[in-house]
């Protein structure tokens, strides 16, 4: 049977606690179709109700069938808020609906399939996981793992697989792991700050992008046609926001994953200098740009239609959604313009630029590059590049690569073809040649834009690594740090992401050369003082650990 | 009547601490222990040398006291197993502990009845305390409060310093840079916990699976969930060993002019309490003999408390401080990260300001090291 591409499913929009007239804001998202088998479980996500610490697996219903003339129904799309809450179907479906509505906003802006880190296909996804005031991804169990608890003032539990922004963000732990495997490696303060601060924006951005959301921190009452000029403006939104959402949101919710809405409205450029130096506070910086961007734009975009110092609703509304949505896909998209390794902010910068450069060389209907650049560089973030075409943004490589010897129909998808191209051209695209080497992806993408301008490009990554004593360290220009031994072993890392055009030239050579020993050295500094050469980190469930080091601000 | 004779032996129990403090009489001694706990043996000694050192103390005869400043295995684990029934046997009229042992105490993010489901390893020694303390007397002490070893030591005034109670310092509930609502995640945890135990279930009416027919593709899956719930937990007890440091027992012993400190393992949000009091910082000014807190950890010797010995010299005069360090370099921290235990800045420090004794110096041979004093 033929069966729609897409179906509809209720969320709820934020969590419970956010409501218009005393009912919870609802939200429904738009999802690829599938024939769902019980769970649900789909070709992706297999949600698992099984509660660990009662060691009851809860059977859960069969999800609407598929229909010929139409999307299949959308079961709780008339339940009542108790009935909702009292489900675990709706729990369960909850968690698949926002999982997948995420997954989905990877695979369009990337233009391809996303895979999850570990061999396997489908993340297991636990919303009743354990009694705890918790949620993380972990790889090792190949899972999503939300938490329960009781309130701390009433009789009530609390959900985190019923709280949009915390499942999107251990989602896009997850989706993030698997595009850039060495960003949870330990590198730098930034790096570590990046998976939760971008996490943090796309949890954010994609909650903006549900116009039930935008249209509860326009008019919390729900009952205005219009809003006021003096609503629109940057600071009166950060208000709103604050006073629509923030508030509402629930002090224990607030405890798994901080308030990231809160501080990244509330955090403005002269604070920021001053919280760069440690992980989490760097994310806070990054999210707190981006979130200013998505704001100016926003602002910008309502201002034309604002007429006797009033604008439609509806009209500010759609703007709201509409730029959290493209602004997320340019977020998205940039992670490909990244380097696979010791990733820093200002390169981050350089890959919004040019994620949005490659689809739109024209910034006049958005302007998205032009707030990104000047928020980010309000909160001391100036992108790596410089940038010929346009400020800011990535410049190809200056010489030209040797592309005789190598076929790119069979270098899209095969890792070893890649390898040829890249090893043949080793000295232009700067690699070690005594260093281990490997191509860790080959990708090739069609990225659709809103106009339908389509851009096909195919991104490579490969690592470089290097085991050499501490002694050995000169030979690169890099200084052995105070204290430590000759003897010691030290791990480099470099690598890059190559990105071909659709004829197979090289348009971008991104990433860290081991030849590099300014950010050699600065890593280096950074592993030794921080004490990673001599505690014992642990590798499993890494997100875990972070979750509840940061949870308890114990970093 | 005042005791003429102080002695204090100092065991060398590797990582750990074991102080055996003797006041002696005209006619009589009175004789309290206060710590026994090794989480790291010294090098070279037998395995049995937790109980050896239990049967030296015997030989000495009854005990009077034993103080667990707070449990901790490298304070307490002397007091489980083979060696803790040897110390029961000499059995102490008086234990004091921390206000937060105390089994009355209200439940709290910390309190006892969280830690008994925590499959805490040192479980014997904690159970033996109970013990002891039920046959005996029972002090479940904080700062001010009484120490209960008044009646057993005439002419002796015991202060005890610490630990706050969570009324006189927030800053307990959780290390410095915590702020004390995120207490409610404690709760959060071990009220989920328990709520989950006692319900048993999320939703009653709906349907799930008989224990028999879970379904093949689930099991994996299922005995992860179970191996992450208990990684959890034994994530928890290990953040919440490290606030058990600022419930220890601070003591100091007062004979005339002459004083003795052992702060266990006090931290520096608990000495934060202590050193805010006028009256505790006039009286720590006095201190002759400082069991080194914490092992030598870089937060246990607070500089502001360091500071207030007036005893404290570069020469070596008679009346000068003596540290007592109990410990065994290479078992926690690292140089690098500036955690090292024994902190190397504050060992230089001991060594040049006061006369310094630390365990490890002692030969294999030797058990402890005692040190007099006449009155």
């Amino acid at each position: 049977m033929r069966y729609y591409p897409t179906r509809r499913l209720t969320i709820i929009a934020r969590d419970p606690s956010v409501q218009v007239n005393g009912s919870i804001v609802r939200a429904s998202v738009e999802i690829p179709n599938e024939e769902l088998a019980s769970g649900p479980g789909g070709y992706r996500v297999q949600v698992v109700d099984y509660d660990s610490s009662t060691g009851i697996l809860y059977r859960t219903m069969m999800a609407p069938p598929n229909r010929s003339d139409g999307p299949p129904d959308d079961p709780f799309e008339r339940c009542s808020d108790d009935e909702m809450l009292a489900s675990p179907d709706f729990h369960a479906m909850n968690s698949y609906a926002i999982v997948m509505r995420t997954l989905a906003l990877f695979e369009f802006a990337l233009g391809r399939r996303v895979a999850w880190t570990f061999p396997g296909h489908q993340m297991k996804v636990a919303p009743h996981a354990f009694a705890d005031a918790n949620a993380f991804y972990s790889a090792e169990d190949e899972a999503l793992l939300f938490g329960y608890f009781p309130q701390l003032h009433g009789g009530r539990r609390v959900f985190a697989c019923l709280a949009h922004d915390i499942v999107a963000h251990e989602t896009t732990h997850a989706l993030l792991d698997g595009l850039r495997e060495r960003y949870k490696e330990p590198s730098s303060p930034e790096q570590a700050g990046f998976h939760e601060g971008f996490a943090d924006i796309v949890a954010l951005l994609s909650l903006f992008a549900l116009r039930e959301v935008v249209a509860k921190v326009l008019d919390p009452a729900g009952d205005d046609e219009s809003v006021s000029a003096a609503a629109v403006t940057a600071d009166a939104l950060r208000q709103s926001i604050l006073l629509g959402l923030g508030k509402e949101f629930g002090q224990e919710l607030s405890g798994i994953r901080g308030n990231p809405l809160r501080r990244s409205v509330a955090l403005r450029p002269d604070e920021a200098t001053t919280r760069e130096k440690e992980a989490h506070s760097c994310g806070e910086v990054l999210v707190a740009a981006v979130m200013d961007a998505f704001l100016n734009v926003w602002v910008r975009r309502l201002r034309p239609y604002i007429r006797n110092e009033a604008l439609d609703r509806t009209r500010a509304v759609a703007e709201g959604a509409s730029v959290a949505a493209r602004l997320l896909n340019i977020c998205i998209r940039a992670i490909d313009y990244s380097p696979p390794t010791d990733l820093q902010f200002c390169d981050f910068a350089s890959a919004l630029l040019t994620a949005d450069w490659e689809m739109y060389p024209r910034d006049e209907k958005y302007f998205f590059r032009e707030e990104l650049r000047a928020s980010l560089i309000s909160y001391g973030i100036e992108p790596a590049s410089r940038g010929t075409a346009e400020p800011g943004t990535w410049d190809p490589p200056d010489n030209l690569p040797v592309y005789d010897r190598t076929h790119f129909e069979q270098m899209q998808r095969d890792p070893e073809e890649a390898f040829r191209f890249i090893w043949e051209n080793r000295r232009l695209l700067g690699l070690h040649e005594n260093a281990y080497t490997r191509v860790l992806s080959v990708r090739p993408c069609v990225r659709a834009g809103a106009d339908g301008f389509v851009l096909r490009e195919t991104v490579a990554e490969y690592v470089q690594l290097i085991r050499i004593r501490g002694a050995e360290l000169s030979t690169l220009g890099i200084r052995r740090p105070p204290g430590m031994r000759g003897t010691q072993e030290v791990v480099l890392y470099g690598g890059n992401a190559v990105i071909f055009d659709q004829f197979g030239r090289i348009k971008y050579n991104i990433g860290n050369s081991l030849f590099n020993p300014q950010r050699q050295q600065a890593r280096l500094n950074h592993l030794w003082e921080s004490g990673s050469f001599s505690r014992r980190h642990a590798s499993s469930r890494r997100f875990a650990e972070m979750q509840r080091r940061r949870m308890l601000e114990y970093l | 009547m005042n005791p003429w004779k102080v002695s204090l032996r100092a065991y060398n129990v590797g990582f750990g601490d074991c102080s055996l403090l003797t006041f002696h009489y005209a006619h009589e001694s009175k004789r309290i222990l206060i710590d026994f706990g090794s989480t790291k043996p010294p090098a070279g000694v037998p395995a049995n040398f937790m109980q050896r050192i239990a049967r030296d103390i015997a030989t000495g005869g009854s005990l009077d006291a034993v103080v667990a400043t707070h449990r901790h295995n490298d304070h307490i684990s002397g007091f489980g197993s083979n060696s803790g029934k040897i110390v029961a046997s000499l059995k102490p009229q008086v234990v004091v502990q921390p206000w937060t042992e105390d089994p009355q105490a209200a439940r709290d993010g910390f309190g006892r009845c969280d830690q008994s489901e925590t499959c805490t390893p040192n479980s014997s020694a904690v159970r033996n305390l109970m013990e002891m303390a039920r046959k005996g007397h029972a002090a479940y002490v904080h700062s001010g409060s009484p120490s209960g070893l008044d009646p057993l030591l005439p002419g002796v005034e015991i202060l005890v310093l610490g630990p706050p109670t969570l009324e006189q310092s927030a800053a307990i509930h959780w290390e410095r840079r915590c702020d004390p609502k995120e207490f409610w995640q404690f709760r959060a945890f071990w009220e989920g916990r328990a709520e989950a135990c006692k319900a048993g279930d999320l939703f009653p009416h709906a349907d799930r699976y008989s224990p028999g027919e879970t379904p093949p593709n689930l099991r994996w899956f299922l005995a992860r969930a179970q191996a992450i719930r208990k990684a959890q937990t034994k994530n928890f007890v290990r953040i919440l060993d490290r606030v058990l440091n600022n419930t220890s027992v601070i003591l100091l012993f007062r004979i005339g002019d002459f004083s003795l400190l052992f702060p266990g393992d006090a931290q520096i949000e608990s000495w934060s309490w202590s050193l805010g009091q006028k009256r505790y910082r006039e009286l720590l000014a006095g201190v002759r003999v400082y069991k080194v807190g914490h092992h030598g950890s870089r937060n246990g010797t607070p500089r502001s408390l360091w500071n207030l010995f007036l005893h404290r010299s570069r020469d070596s005069e008679s009346s000068r401080l003596l540290s007592i360090l109990s410990t065994r370099p290479g078992t926690h921290g690292s140089e690098p990260a500036h955690t090292e235990v024994p902190r190397r800045t504050l060992v230089e420090t001991l060594e040049r300001e006061s006369n310094l004794f630390c365990t490890q110096n002692l030969a294999k041979t030797q058990m402890y090291r005692e040190f007099e004093f006449i009155l």
